[in-house]
């Protein structure tokens, strides 16, 4: 695909939009797996990103990532117009037969960034309401400017304070339901200790969720077995059957 | 006339063209179906099976290297019985060679393992894997002693009459030591390397990446060791090698036929680019064509001076 633009949004925080020639077919939930240098063996493997939003007017795709790494430090160098060598519509996606539910959409870190393309559609006829949580405000600025301008309601959590609620975003969750807000529904994406402390809640309180999981991954095509996921099932693969799985399904270390 | 021709034979496989691809980056030879097709393949190795079901180890299992990956996946496997009733049914409808990589914790798992693939006649050959680094009992423990590599090659051969692959570890001081005991031992051909022991730390958290510590290396960065592994046994053993270690491209590959194997195993860059396989097959064959090369038989150790 061809990088469209590469453009920072926020404190090592890129988005990076890519044109596809072929009609695109993602749903949220599922990602890209994006090979950094096409003439260099180093660095080797690919890395996964989920879809921030697309575009089907313009066959547009687009990733929201953080430079965390010598891999995402590379990618972030990219200019427009270069070509890049992208799997896609890898994994399986969010579930979307939610009609008329009272939503709540929980994101921590760059695990929003799957949430936007999810919120748009589920949006559209359901009752949503999102959560989005970071360290700070300058992280959050870009990803909390484009939920705003969908319908839904919106909240902010910070760990040090500086945007909405001061805590994580889990902690929010609780007071929410301390205030019988009316939940039928979770999705959610973030770090592993998140979705840990969320699992117990929705097991708690009984609700239906559903989590994208930020596993390691290898070949993001289900050979290598890099990415399992314990689930109550047996061992499923991340980039294969997931990387949603209904979360009451997961099981965490300990 | 055949022109360019891609045909190799090792023992009793007779492959349409010397790509081959090495266990545990194929899964079981359905996964990459939309990637590519598996008749355009030499052969597939499958995922490496054990006596029981196994969880693999813990999670991270993976991490990148300067051009080369660490992996301690730890033989995750539906095990035997599963592998026989829901995995051998769809190998039988593939249309290219298999081979059923086994791995045991001890000779009596590896001879049980082959015993029950005797009469599987959709399994080509067994790949005996004496060589796993990321096991803790067997593994690579049998693959570094050469009196070990020849007794589990003995008692395999004891209980399986078709082809019998030994896959070697390179992990050892001497490689020809380990291929000459598994030749004793009965094997009919050598594959090598396995991955080489290795470990990453994560300077932040300072901690091991892998959960397991030390995992396999594989990928470009081994290659130089593969290749010399191979070169070194092709001297010393009459039996045909499948070379493989760190193989991205057609230009890798013949390196490694002109070092003397016979087949090339195609891994981690499967991982990297999921029809790697093919694309070297096409590449392998762009080399005869440029070298005005008939037969590939041609090439194979043609290194050795």
């Amino acid at each position: 695909m061809l990088v469209k633009d590469n453009e920072k949004v926020g404190p090592g925080i890129y988005k990076m939009a890519l044109e596809s020639e072929e009609k695109i077919k993602a749903n949220p939930g599922q990602f890209i797996h994006l090979k950094i240098k096409n003439d260099s063996y180093d660095p080797l493997l690919r890395r996964p990103f989920s879809i921030f939003d697309i575009n089907k007017k313009e066959n547009l795709l687009t990733i929201v990532y953080k430079v965390c790494g010598r891999g995402t430090k590379l990618m972030s160098e990219i200019k427009s117009g270069e070509d890049v060598d992208i799997l896609e519509n890898l994994g399986n996606g969010f579930n979307l037969k939610n009609k008329n539910k009272n939503i709540v959409l929980i994101g921590g870190g760059m695990g929003i960034a799957p949430l936007y393309f999810l919120a748009k559609k589920l949006s559209e006829n359901n009752n949503l309401r999102v959560l989005l949580g970071a360290q700070n405000k300058e992280e959050l600025l870009f990803l909390k400017n484009k939920f705003s301008k969908l319908d839904l309601k919106l909240d902010n959590a910070t760990i040090d304070g500086s945007l909405g609620f001061k805590g994580n975003v889990v902690d929010y969750l609780k007071s929410l339901i301390k205030d019988k807000q009316e939940i039928d529904y979770i999705y959610s994406c973030g770090p592993t200790a998140m979705l840990k402390e969320l699992k117990k809640i929705v097991v708690n309180n009984d609700i239906q969720a559903e989590a994208s999981l930020e596993e390691r991954m290898g070949c993001g095509v289900g050979v290598c077995l890099s990415c399992t996921v314990r689930t109550i099932n047996g061992n499923r693969r991340a980039c294969k059957e997931g990387p949603v799985f209904p979360l009451k399904e997961v099981i965490f270390d300990e | 006339m055949n022109k360019n021709n891609l045909k190799t034979k090792l023992a009793n496989l007779k492959l349409k063209n010397p790509v081959i691809t090495a266990s545990g980056t194929f899964g079981f030879g359905t996964e990459l179906d939309e990637y590519l097709s598996v008749k355009d393949l030499g052969a597939i190795t499958l995922k490496g099976i054990t006596v029981d079901k196994s969880e693999g180890n813990a999670l991270p299992r993976i991490a990148e290297t300067p051009a080369g990956v660490l992996n301690s996946i730890g033989l995750e496997n539906p095990g035997i019985d599963n592998f026989k009733q829901e995995v051998i049914p769809e190998i039988a409808t593939l249309e290219v060679p298999a081979i059923a990589n086994i791995s045991g914790y001890s000779v009596k798992d590896f001879v049980q393992l082959a015993e029950s693939l005797e009469d599987e006649d959709c399994i080509d050959a067994i790949e005996v894997n004496v060589s796993c680094p990321n096991i803790k009992d067997g593994g690579m423990a049998f693959g570094t002693d050469p009196e070990m590599i020849y007794r589990v090659t003995r008692e395999v051969a004891k209980v399986y009459s078709g082809t019998i692959i030994v896959k070697l570890s390179p992990n050892v001081t001497d490689i020809v030591k380990m291929a000459e005991a598994a030749v004793e031992g009965g094997a009919d051909i050598i594959s090598l390397i396995n991955t080489l022991l290795g470990m990453a730390i994560d300077i932040d958290k300072k901690e091991p990446v892998l959960a397991n510590t030390f995992g396999g290396l594989s990928g470009p960065a081994v290659k130089p060791v593969a290749l010399r592994m191979v070169y070194q046994i092709y001297e010393a053993i009459d039996v045909p090698i499948i070379g493989m270690g760190g193989i991205m491209n057609g230009k890798d590959a013949i390196e490694f036929l002109l070092a003397g194997a016979s087949a090339v195993g195609v891994g981690t860059a499967t991982l990297r680019d999921p029809a790697a396989s093919v694309t070297i097959v096409s590449q392998i064959k762009e080399y005869l064509e440029e070298n005005n090369i008939e037969n590939i038989s041609e090439i194979i150790g043609e290194a050795h001076k």
